[in-house]
């Protein structure tokens, strides 16, 4: 029994939850499931050696012999906090989703339970073909999570986030051929005996990349965000926002290092459009009133500039995106969550009517200032060391685009603390400040646990960093 | 390794954190004593790097301890000691803490052993300070605070900017000299993080914003720490940057020219504080080692006797409710002690002989003339002057006598009493025995102040002010709102300065910081992040339409194919065929 | 063995179907018929796969190897599950089911005879029997326009197609002097009798695939028949033909003219199919045009040299048969179910049949873990592995159409209005929708079973 025990306790719990109709049993299910399948994940992630560069706890059974593919999944230290982060956000999603979720909730378990089985599963294929198997297949139950759960005009967010992923995931599919074909095998390790020449590599790259960066998203590549993000109920936008995205983001910090002899030829560009994406969106975050779309663009605009360090071709540029992943999972989590908690007795998500709210709800308040002084990269806390790294990565590549870089982060101070200022401090009081309440006992345990988890990676982030130096084959010193 | 150090500055962060947990007695000697330890943990501390770490692959080094770091620190601590002594009893346990961590990333800046622990503890500052103004809750201060904010984290962003850059090109985070540096643009990104926090013109209209909305007890802290510290960078990274000298020069007049015309006398205060911070920066310019010393010594006397300024300004403020000029007067009766005590303050921040002001600012504005910078000099001493006649003449002068206000009040609570009074003695104590700060002075001095010459002059510059201010009398009279119209003494003086001030830069410089802030988000930031958005709206998430738009076209056309009729189809299929064959018989 | 032996189960079959023809035109009472009809074809199942062998016998006139056999077995389970939808239909007291259950008879042993034929003349007797069957069933609800419009248009259409067919054969006997599969190694390709009667050959072939530009007929016959038989059109006629078009043109695979026709075929077939189904409201049309893109998608694999195909036709097939089936089970579960707006809150009413339709139109689209999503992997693996990386382009870019009409499906069953129609009372058609959706997961998630040929 390894690591697959994760796997097996969410699909188990998602079984049980479908069987089993009744509110609470099912909320009992699905919150045990969750919770054990993170605990597992943690305790391996502990025992895990950092310097090895293969794969640990590895297994690996016979799936498809004709086309010689095993089912396989492992550790190491690249995937491991993606993993931990999934489980970790699958509790708190299915914590939220108590709150919020009315009806039909036996099927809502199921889907988040199997969206997080196979998300897991993602991050912790070893070999293609599996890794675009669960690729495909968490479109599923998110396309499902967003519609029928959803707002308005969630059929249409629906088709459009499905047509847009899946569209670009052909390109994928098309580069997993062609290393099958010129590489001899669906394992990672095929990515390094590519017989390509250096346009066949790029092309390759290409693939991959156009299919990630719809994930992420990038600019252009983003139009399903605001819908999707805004029609979905909250656990789910949360999920997205923390672990859809990182999907993309992981896909890529898996293949760079196998092509890294070709990334300077284009790195400039692509740094170049992620930081652009970065800088946008960070203006859209700035001139929207509702807190749900400044949320979802602020989610865009930063893993714009982690996606960016990735493509530095040095360390600190992929230490940071790997860093600033996780950190801006539980930080998003955590905002979205306080989004959340804003709309429940209200019933909207304009900042316009909030006002004043600092003596009501001084709990919620603290968090808040605490996530959003996190957000904004104040030393300790988590984030500052991934902007650290990711900034300097990006100022090693080309000075321009580090300054581009820094804006972005300037505009997202700015409208962080415009946020906050606006809903929680303005004077005169809105329409709807007088319903909101206060955060229960445990959520607001859950949100002391973001701050200490932000407090804690602030102050250790070798907690995930560590070990990846030596087995990643960059350069660039300390 | 632990046992070896302990960083004050540490102590004071992490300790600030059990302030809530004691109530009473009990807190009030807490609160001193914690202070009070730092003080002797700095006195007991020995020169070198300690405090070695690994973070993120980079050695920080988190304490560097020589000299120029110990006197800052002694007299952090010290008003740290008298500040909290002063501030017993606010009941507001958010002042307290944010004062502690306040005080303690002061330590950890002067402290600093390289780039990446300094900007650490910038930024805690910040926001620290900010806390401060924020806690007195009104709408003008959490404005006001909120500004101070984005001033500092600008000023913060800069300094990342510079840092990484200049990281990035040498490879080394030391905090050492920038003027190897010169023209880079690390270098000026650097240079401008440290002039905002020093509140050196154009971007220091924030200090006089923040100040007066701060706290009674609030800005006795807020004087002393942010401006000082940046000055000590500034020593540390800039020394001889010769553009400092004008600036510095320039600042010193600069405030004592906004001084003229304000009514609220800790707005009036924080204007001298500019003035004063212009001698400092003026002697980093200068380079010497006596400039250098003169910036330290000049540092050092500050903090004590802006502080004791402050304390008094705030008592009154605090027992009267009043901080205008023109709402004051006349109760030298109800508070004498005060008034004295605020006089100790007053003749040293002049310069006169006996007090600590003297001994330090002689010694700046003597490199200044040692270096035959004629035209900083006569600047330095404008100010000098400017100074004696707001601070140590016109302040007390409308505050404590002038008319009588009909306020009847008594003492500060003895608390205050007691800080002020340990102030003053301080500064005397300095006044007499000068050598005291001359040996904890970074480079070896050899200054002598009581020079006759010296001595003379000095009082010569005092006394014909005194007579200019009291012949002025009158006219100087202080009025709640800004029109000088009827003000001879302006008249006298530059028909064009006065106008420019009245018209242009007075209301400039009052709303400087919400004008230039609104400009800038109104007129840039603001439109383009509109437009971003309606750029997306319109023409982004069209996409998705616009391909929906052409497969249903495509669909159609298709479709028109379709007509249902057999013979139709069977033409398709013979014709394709009959193409087909075309085809492959022609190639 | 003698050929008749190898023959046993169609001859079983046969015999069966006559005597409950006979049996039913006496008594006319539908149950027994339909029962009858039931006992026929699954005794002939069970003979079939006991007379499994996997030995390759040929004869003059019949070849039989593994492939055959597994395609005949599914033909014969296709028929079994028509037969199942069929009952559904005519309890609604519909007359002549008698003759319905021997026409399917008729059309599935001619079906299987094809499939097994060495010879092209057999092979013309088979295909002819069997359209005939399948134009009459057509047109069964004689009082309905649509229906009598459908098998008309099949008919006519269908009788140019054997023309074709009959020109082709008449090629291929002026070439070699004989009208055997065996003959086609001796035909060397350079002239131009060869391609003439290739390309008839393959023409008529498309036509019955339903492969564009010969596939006009298809949207207006699936539409107009009754479900239940265009359920029968959309699976078991393509199963038969793709074996004949195994058997025959392996022997031509190294032809360069003769892959350019059949990459023509495909791309047109991919485009016309996705994106005309774009804009159909009627699911019975839309099939037809999901079932004009998948024949060209499975069309492709003629492509690959000869181990390959059938390692990627066969399975694609299996999963093809199964996933129709499910698809037309569950348009047959819905009261109206060919409209679309009848589908809107099914999901609530009843979540498993939710769950059937979710799961086929997934793997229509090709989504793990689905075994859609495996087939076609399978295909486009192998045919970019011989080169043809454009064509593998093309087709995926196709597929995303086919995402939006597929999963369209999937919103209106979960959308949260209650239900215009209600569902038929067919717990027996449901339970074919959620027994094909549960085969095609289990072997989306196992794969093992089927791709290993």
């Amino acid at each position: 029994m390894g690591i697959e025990l994760i796997l097996i306790t969410l699909l188990f719990g998602a079984i049980l939850a479908w069987i089993i109709k009744n509110r609470t049993t099912v909320f009992a299910i699905a919150i045990c499931s969750s919770i054990v399948s993170f605990i597992i994940a943690l305790f391996y992630y502990l025992n895990m050696e950092r310097t090895i560069k293969s794969f640990q706890f590895y297994l690996s059974y016979e799936w498809i012999s004709a086309w010689k593919v095993n089912f396989s999944i492992g550790f190491d230290p690249i995937n491991a906090p993606f993993v931990l982060l999934t489980t970790f956000i699958t509790v708190v999603a299915v914590a939220l989703s108590i709150k919020v979720i009315k009806d039909k909730i036996s099927s809502y378990m199921v889907l988040i339970l199997l969206l997080s089985f196979s998300v897991n599963a993602f991050f912790m294929s070893t070999n293609l073909l599996q890794f675009f198997f669960f690729y495909e297949a968490m479109l599923i139950p998110s396309v499902l999570l967003i519609q029928r759960w959803g707002g308005k005009n969630s059929s249409q967010a629906a088709m459009k986030f499905l047509l847009y992923t899946f569209s670009f995931s052909i390109f994928l599919f098309i580069a997993i051929l062609a290393v099958y074909f010129y590489g001899g095998g669906f394992d990672f390790e095929s990515l390094a005996n590519l017989r390509l020449n250096t346009q066949g590599k790029l092309l390759v790259l290409f693939g991959f990349i156009l299919a990630f960066f719809v994930k992420i998203p990038i600019i252009p590549l983003h139009g399903w965000l605001r819908d999707t993000y805004y029609e979905s109920s909250m656990p789910v936008t949360i999920f997205m926002s923390a672990v859809l995205g990182k999907m993309g983001i992981y896909g890529i910090l898996r293949i760079i290092p196998y092509f890294v002899d070709i990334i300077p030829i284009i790195s400039q560009w692509i740094i170049g459009l992620c930081l652009i994406s970065f800088v946008y969106s960070a203006f859209l975050a700035l001139s929207v009133k509702d807190i749900k779309v400044m949320f979802a663009y602020m989610s865009l605009s930063h893993v714009g500039i982690i996606t960016a360090g990735v493509f530095t071709g040095n360390i600190h540029g992929y230490q940071g995106a790997l860093l600033q992943s996780i950190n801006h999972g539980i930080l998003s989590a955590g905002l979205f969550y306080i989004a959340e908690l804003l709309y429940r007795h209200t019933g909207s998500f304009d900042s316009e009517k909030f006002g004043a709210l600092s003596k009501k709800i001084p709990a919620l308040t603290f968090f808040t200032f605490a996530l959003i002084m996190a957000m904004g990269g104040f030393p300790g806390l988590n984030y500052f060391n991934g902007e650290l790294l990711l900034l300097s990565g990006i100022f090693r590549e080309n000075i321009l685009l580090g300054f581009l870089g820094v804006l972005g982060v300037s505009i997202g101070v700015i409208y962080l603390s415009w946020f906050f200022y606006r809903v929680f401090l303005r004077k005169p009081a809105g329409e709807l400040s007088f319903y909101v309440k206060d955060a229960i006992s445990w959520e607001r345990i859950l949100l002391a646990l973001f701050f200490l988890i932000s407090i804690y990676f602030g102050l250790a982030p070798d907690f995930i960093l560590s070990g990846v130096r030596e087995i990643i084959p960059f350069g660039g010193r300390g | 390794m632990i046992g070896d150090w302990i960083h004050p500055g540490l102590l004071l962060i992490l300790g600030s954190f059990l302030i809530p947990f004691f109530k009473g007695k009990l807190k009030q000697f807490y609160l001193v004593l914690i202070p009070t330890f730092a003080l002797l943990i700095c006195v007991n501390l020995n020169a070198g790097h300690y405090g070695v770490l690994n973070f993120l692959g980079l050695d920080i080094t988190i304490l560097r301890i020589d000299k120029l770091s110990l006197v800052f620190s002694y007299v952090f601590c010290i008003m740290g000691i008298i500040g909290m002594i002063y501030a017993l009893h606010v009941k507001d346990d958010l002042q307290h803490i944010a004062a502690f961590i306040y005080i303690g990333s002061s330590l950890g800046v002067v402290f600093a052993g390289d780039l990446v622990v300094l900007y650490v503890f910038w930024e805690l500052m910040a926001f620290s300070a900010s806390a401060l103004v924020f806690a007195r809750r009104t709408k003008e201060s959490i404005d006001s605070g909120y500004r101070y904010i984005l001033v500092h984290v600008v000023s913060g962003l800069c300094l990342l900017g510079g840092i990484v850059i200049h990281a990035t090109q040498t490879g080394s985070i030391a905090f050492t000299s920038m003027i190897p540096y010169e023209g880079n643009i690390s270098f000026y990104l650097i240079l401008i993080s440290f002039l905002i926090n020093a509140a050196v013109p154009p971007f220091g209209a924030w200090l006089p914003d923040a100040y007066p909305n701060a706290t009674v007890t609030g800005a006795i802290f807020m004087t002393a720490y942010t401006t000082k510290s940046a000055v000590y960078v500034l020593i540390r990274g800039f020394p001889g940057a010769e553009i400092l000298i004008w600036l510095g020069a320039i600042m010193a007049v600069y405030g004592v020219v906004y001084a003229v015309l304000e009514n609220d006398s800790r707005r009036l205060l924080a204007y001298h504080i500019i003035s004063q911070v212009g001698y400092m920066v003026c002697g980093v310019g200068i380079g010497t080692e006596m400039a250098l010393n003169g910036a330290t010594a000049h540092a050092f006397s500050h903090i004590l006797y802006k502080g004791l300024l402050f304390m008094g300004a705030g008592a009154v403020l605090y027992m009267t409710g009043k901080s205008k000029l023109n709402e004051l007067g006349g109760i030298y009766k109800t508070m004498p002690l005060t008034m004295v005590l605020y006089m100790i303050g007053g003749f040293s921040i002049s310069g006169v002989p006996l007090f600590s002001g003297f001994v330090s600012k002689s010694v700046t504005v003597s490199a200044v003339a040692e270096a035959h910078m004629s035209i900083p000099y006569l600047m330095l001493l404008l100010a000098s002057s400017g100074t004696f006649l707001h601070t140590g003449l016109k302040l007390p002068y409308y505050m404590f006598f002038w008319k009588d206000s009909g306020i009847r009040t008594q003492e500060p609570p003895s608390n205050m009493i007691v800080a002020m009074v340990i102030a003053s003695l301080l500064c005397i104590f300095i006044g007499i025995f000068p050598n005291t700060l001359y040996a904890i002075l970074p480079y070896p001095i050899n200054y002598e102040p009581y020079t006759v010459h010296h001595i003379i002059s000095t009082l010569g510059i005092l006394a014909f002010t005194a007579l200019g201010f009291f012949m002025l009398l009158s006219h100087l009279d202080p009025e709640p709102k800004i029109s000088l119209d009827t003000d001879w003494f302006y008249r006298k003086g530059a028909k064009l300065g006065r106008k420019l001030l009245n018209v242009i830069i007075v209301p400039a410089e009052y709303k400087f910081i919400s004008l230039l802030w609104k400009r800038i988000m109104d007129g840039i930031i603001i439109p383009f992040g509109l437009k971003v958005n309606k750029f997306e709206n319109l023409k982004v998430s069209r996409i998705p339409e616009f391909f929906g738009n052409l497969s249903k076209l495509l669909s159609d056309g298709l479709a028109v194919f379709h007509t249902g009729k057999i013979q139709d189809y069977a033409i398709y299929m013979l014709s394709f065929l009959g193409l087909v064959l075309l085809i492959y018989f022609l190639f | 063995m003698s050929q008749y032996y190898l023959l046993l189960p169609e001859i079983v079959f046969l015999t069966l179907g006559i005597l409950s023809f006979c049996y039913g035109f006496i008594k006319r009472v539908s149950l027994h018929t339909w029962a009858l009809g039931f006992i026929s074809i699954t005794v002939s199942l069970i003979v079939a796969l006991f007379s499994f062998t996997y030995e390759e016998f040929s004869t003059g006139l019949i070849k039989i190897n593994i492939y055959n056999q597994i395609l005949r077995v599914l033909i014969y389970l296709a028929g079994l599950f028509i037969l199942a939808f069929s009952y559904e239909e005519f309890k609604k007291g519909f007359k002549n089911l008698e003759e319905y259950i021997f026409l399917l008879t008729v059309a599935i042993f001619g079906m299987n005879i094809m499939i097994f034929a060495n010879d092209l003349l057999l092979l013309y007797l088979a295909l002819e029997t069997f359209s005939l069957s399948l134009y009459i069933l057509a047109a069964f609800y004689r009082d309905d326009k649509l229906s009598i419009e459908a098998g008309l248009k099949y008919f006519i259409l269908g009788t140019v197609s054997s023309i074709i067919l009959l020109g082709s054969i008449v090629f291929f006997y002026a070439i070699t002097g004989s009208t055997s599969y065996d003959s086609f190694k001796l035909i060397k390709t350079e002239e131009s009798t060869p391609l003439l009667a290739l390309v008839f050959l393959i023409s008529a072939f498309a036509f019955k695939l339903s492969l564009a530009p010969f596939h006009a007929w298809a949207p207006d016959v699936y539409q107009g028949a009754p479900t239940p038989v265009t359920a029968f059109f959309s699976t078991a006629p393509k199963v038969a033909v793709f074996s004949v078009a195994m058997n025959t043109l392996l022997s031509f695979s190294n032809e360069e003219t003769f892959k350019g026709f059949i990459v023509i075929l495909s791309v047109l077939s991919l485009l016309v199919g996705n994106i005309l189904a774009l804009r159909q409201n009627n699911l019975k049309r839309m099939l037809a045009y999901s079932s004009i893109a998948h024949a060209g998608y499975m069309f492709m694999a003629l492509l690959l040299p000869e181990n390959r195909i059938i390692s990627t036709l066969l399975p694609y097939l299996i999963v093809y048969v199964f996933m129709n089936i499910g698809a037309f089970a569950f348009i047959l579960s819905i009261r109206e179910g060919e409209k679309i707006v009848s589908y809107h809150g099914v999901g609530k009413i009843n979540p498993l049949l939710g769950l059937s339709i979710l799961v086929i139109m997934f793997s229509l689209t090709g989504i793990p873990p689905t075994a859609g999503f495996i087939v076609k992997f399978n295909l486009f693996k192998d045919v970019f592995a011989v080169g043809y990386s454009g064509l593998v382009f093309f087709a995926l870019l196709m597929s995303i159409f086919s995402a939006f009409y597929y999963l369209r499906v999937v919103f209106y069953v979960y959308k949260d209005v209650s239900a215009l129609n209600g569902l038929s009372k067919s717990y027996l058609n449901q339970t074919i929708s959620l027994l094909s959706a549960i085969l095609i997961l289990i072997l989306g998630i196992f794969p093992n079973v089927i791709v290993n040929f």
